[in-house]
């Protein structure tokens, strides 16, 4: 049985990678490896890749939510900005350590998505969108608010990118170095989500989107599944939030507004949320039309508007989505 | 021992009187099949038995022990599992991760963050198992949502199966499905009976079914219990030809 | 006390606002099924086509009309965008009035200019009707009672035409008013511009008390969000209180500890989700 088992394509035999997939994944691997090398001979930067990597990550991170658990969260910007916020307040008022920087960022962000799951988790459906991101708006307020503490309506300047303390000595984190840090901490962020996913945990995530019904008549409490969704979802997007502040030097109450929210959503849609990947290229093709949009054209908020419109009625189930569904026709 | 006994059990819905006064004992291993006309009482039954409801009056007593009242969480941890008349199974994945899905929930596995190799290779066994027992391994890369109708009631069956069921209600297993299908449905019910001793309890139309696979059959009526008894005595008792098999009520499913 | 009287009929003017625009979600959620992101942009459409209509037709004339018009060019979204997304997931609807609202936030930015316009109303409305509540201008009670009236006027209608009645039996089973003959398609496009015509007229009354900005839309919608949290899905009066508790909550705030005006409506809305999860006056089952 157990030679069956392995014989056996995708899904069936646990954690390893069938061979094409494998193939693929190297690809993948070796392309972000090398992007400070060649993104400037296609005429981009490097700082656009470093981009690419913390939209994709703060998107996968919502993904885990959106697309495999199948909760309509619109208000991850919240804990994206929280933990831009917790790494800027962090290296502004206390220190320059990159770690603890980055630490208390993941922490603000991810805690304090754990600590509203059990009030969001009470309705489902459009419902939950609504109690997201009305949640997710606080934080925009707080933040607004707390003048002299988080800058303001200006947002939290007088902080920068240190130098990182390893064992070796310290690095200072110019634009290339930064990217291998960013791209680091995506590796483990994406890890953690493919873990999570290939786990007990992971598959009954899904099963809760394809019948939470059934999956309580198995005797698993959706509820608890849902928040505990909910919170790891939010200390992805948290960290991505803590590496959007070290590359801008900068955070402001933009990163927690509610328009990013949705950002994060049609990044996911766009590139395939049923896909572990997916966010990835919708993120990729976001900072891109973001990068390229701003530079000709001051609308670019009917840009992204139109997007969301044309994803909805003629793309919905986002580029990777139809791919897959073409292989297999 | 009788596995399952129900003592003068009544349930009514404000002013209507779903069921009367209904004794019945299914014995351990018994393939035991509930026919009646529609609005008989039947699925009232099966959502007294599986906890969806308390009964108004009257007790219930699983394994020599009473659960009048309990929840179904607490019946399916007894070993009373039941399946709807909906197909009820995981549609975007496949046959292989709905079974996985059930075999991991059954082992309790969902909220431990740590399953080693030991782990799965149990938790692959018990999938391979289940695949085998509802023959479906050949299928087993399939969407569950592309396979035909008759082939998802056998997932779900699988999904069932996975809690390793003392009593197993079946609300019309083979409904809505095709010659092939049903015998193919009636083999693995069959199967289950007599090589796991599963205690069945079954809602049945199909008369050919019933009568080729049920041990006893219990007639339903109006709420009450018409009669009891082997395919043969049900067959020849008058009450039920007059009432239901003799085909002289309109609507019947004879 | 003067103090916490004038946080508190601020407040109630807010509250308005907040109030008119979540009935018109409300009504939209209900039958559309749609959370209506764009809400907000069509707000922002009545108060500045009051803006250009009134030179020609006046203020009072831009009143009337104006809300109007923003509920026909609703229609024209409702028809064209939103029709084909009912009865799919309801991810794509979000994600379509998402869209929309970016767009007519930017489109509004373009037209009228990203700084915000003053639209001039009357002046013998401006002036305090009495020496004591310097804050009771003819303004604020004019809000009040357009508010009023039009929350009544929707309640009338509700109950008293065979559109409410449709609407009403809709938001209850909608299959079977299909059954009885109605064209749901119709009856969900006429609710959906019944929600933007009190949308538009939010936004013709907000604009002469705070003026007129392109983003007004976008910071008016969330507080109307939770208003309907708090109300409660499914009840329209539970819309309507929840507007007004969360918009006087808010004023007196103000008043006290104004960096917290904001934030004291979601401590709110923690509180009743912790409380009473389906909101004040929700029904029970709906999206639980």
């Amino acid at each position: 049985m157990s030679v069956e088992t392995e014989a056996r394509p995708r899904s069936r035999a646990g954690l390893a990678l069938p061979g094409d997939e494998k193939l693929r994944f190297a690809i993948f691997a070796v392309l972000l490896l090398a992007a400070p090398f060649w993104l400037p001979l296609v005429g981009s930067y490097t700082d656009l890749g470093t981009r690419v990597l913390v939209y994709a990550l703060a998107a996968m991170g919502l993904n885990l939510l959106l697309g495999f658990t199948g909760g309509l969260s619109f208000g991850h910007a919240a804990y994206f900005g929280l933990g831009a916020y917790g790494t800027g307040l962090m290296l502004r008022y206390v220190g320059p350590n990159m770690w603890l920087a980055v630490l208390a960022g993941v922490l603000l962000g991810g805690v304090a998505a754990t600590l509203l799951g059990p009030l969001v988790m009470k309705r489902r459906g459009i419902y939950f969108a609504m109690i997201t991101i009305a949640f997710g708006q606080m934080f925009y307020f707080i933040a607004v608010r707390w003048n002299n503490f988080t800058g303001g309506e200006d947002g939290l300047t007088g902080f920068q990118r240190e130098p990182l303390a390893l064992p070796g000595g310290a690095i200072h984190l110019t634009t290339v170095p930064f990217y291998y840090f960013v791209l680091a901490f995506f590796a483990v962020g994406a890890f953690v989500l493919w873990w999570v996913l290939n786990s007990p945990l992971g598959h009954a995530m899904v099963g809760a989107r394809e019948n939470a019904r059934r999956l309580e008549f198995l005797g698993v409490r959706v509820e608890r599944l849902t928040w505990i969704a909910f919170a790891i979802s939010g200390f992805v997007t948290a960290l991505a939030g803590s590496m959007s502040a070290l590359l801008n030097n900068f955070t402001s109450p933009l990163d927690l507004y509610w328009q990013l929210s949705g950002y994060f959503v049609i990044i996911c849609v766009l590139g395939g949320m049923r896909n572990f990947w997916g966010p990835f290229l919708g993120a990729a093709i976001y900072v891109l039309m973001q990068d390229y949009a701003s530079s000709v054209t001051k609308n670019w908020l009917s840009v992204i508007g139109l997007m969301f419109i044309l994803v909805v009625l003629f793309f919905p189930r986002g580029l990777l989505g139809v791919l897959a569904r073409r292989r297999s026709a | 021992m009788s596995l399952l006994e129900l003592h003068h059990v009544s349930r009514r819905f404000g002013a209507l009187q779903a069921l009367s006064d209904i004794d019945l004992s299914v014995e351990q291993g018994e393939l035991r099949a509930v026919i009646g006309p529609n609005g008989a009482g039947k699925t009232t039954l099966f959502n007294l038995v599986s906890g969806l409801f308390p009964p108004s009056t009257g007790r219930i007593v699983f394994d020599g022990r009473e659960i009048t009242g309990e929840r179904p969480a607490r019946l399916v941890a007894r070993g009373i599992i039941r399946t709807f008349q909906i197909t009820e199974i995981f549609p975007d994945l496949t046959v292989y991760e709905n079974l996985r899905l059930a075999v991991e929930a059954a082992m309790g596995l969902t909220f431990r963050p740590f399953l080693g190799a030991a782990g799965r290779r149990t938790v692959a066994e018990r999938v391979e198992a289940l695949l085998e027992a509802v023959q479906l391994a050949d299928k087993a890369d399939r969407v569950a949502s592309e396979l035909a109708h008759g082939d998802q009631r056998i997932v779900e069956m699988g999904i069932t199966l996975s809690r390793e069921p003392r009593l197993l209600l079946l609300d019309e297993p083979t409904a809505g499905m095709g010659e092939e299908e049903t015998a193919h449905m009636v083999g693995i019910i069959r199967r289950l009976n007599r090589e796991r001793g599963i205690t069945m309890l079954f809602i049945e139309h199909d008369m050919d079914i019933i009568f080729g696979v049920a041990d006893r059959i219990t007639v339903l009526d109006n709420g009450t219990m018409l009669a009891e008894g082997t395919a043969a005595e049900i067959a020849a008792d008058e009450a039920v030809q007059a009432a239901y098999l003799g085909g002289s009520r309109p609507g019947a499913h004879a | 006390m003067q103090l916490l009287l004038f946080g508190a009929f601020n407040g109630l003017i807010v509250g308005f606002f907040y109030a008119l625009m979540a009935l018109g979600l409300s009504l939209i959620l209900g039958l559309n099924s749609v959370i209506n992101f764009a809400h907000g942009g069509f707000m922002a459409l009545g108060g500045y086509l009051a803006f250009t209509l009134a030179p020609f037709i006046g203020f009072w004339g831009a009143l009337a009309v104006s809300p109007f018009a923003a509920a026909a060019l609703g229609l024209v979204a409702e028809r064209g965008l939103i029709r084909p997304l009912y009865g799919r997931d309801p991810l794509y609807s979000l994600l379509l009035t998402f869209g929309l609202a970016l767009i007519l936030e930017d489109m509004t930015r373009t037209i009228w200019g990203a700084q915000g316009v003053p639209f001039a109303i009357p002046d013998f409305l401006n002036h305090p009707l009495s020496d004591v509540y310097f804050f009771l201008t003819g303004y604020r009670l004019l809000v009040v009672i357009v508010a009023a009236v039009a929350t009544g006027a929707l309640f009338a209608v509700l109950r008293y035409t065979r559109l409410g009645v449709c609407i009403r039996a809709g938001n209850a089973d909608l299959e079977t008013v299909a059954s009885l003959g109605v064209n749901i398609y119709l009856l969900r496009a006429l609710n959906f511009a019944l929600g933007i015509l009190l949308a538009g007229l939010a936004g013709i009354l907000a604009g002469g008390q705070l003026g007129l900005t392109p983003t007004m839309g976008s910071s008016l919608i969330m507080p109307s969000f939770v208003a309907i949290i708090v109300g409660g899905a499914g009840s329209l009066i539970g819309s309507l209180l929840g507007g007004l508790i969360i918009g006087v909550a808010a004023g007196v705030t103000t008043m006290y500890i104004p960096a917290a005006s904001e934030v004291v409506i979601y401590l709110i809305m923690a509180l009743v989700l912790l409380i009473r999860p389906r909101g004040l006056l929700g029904q029970e089952g709906l999206f639980e």
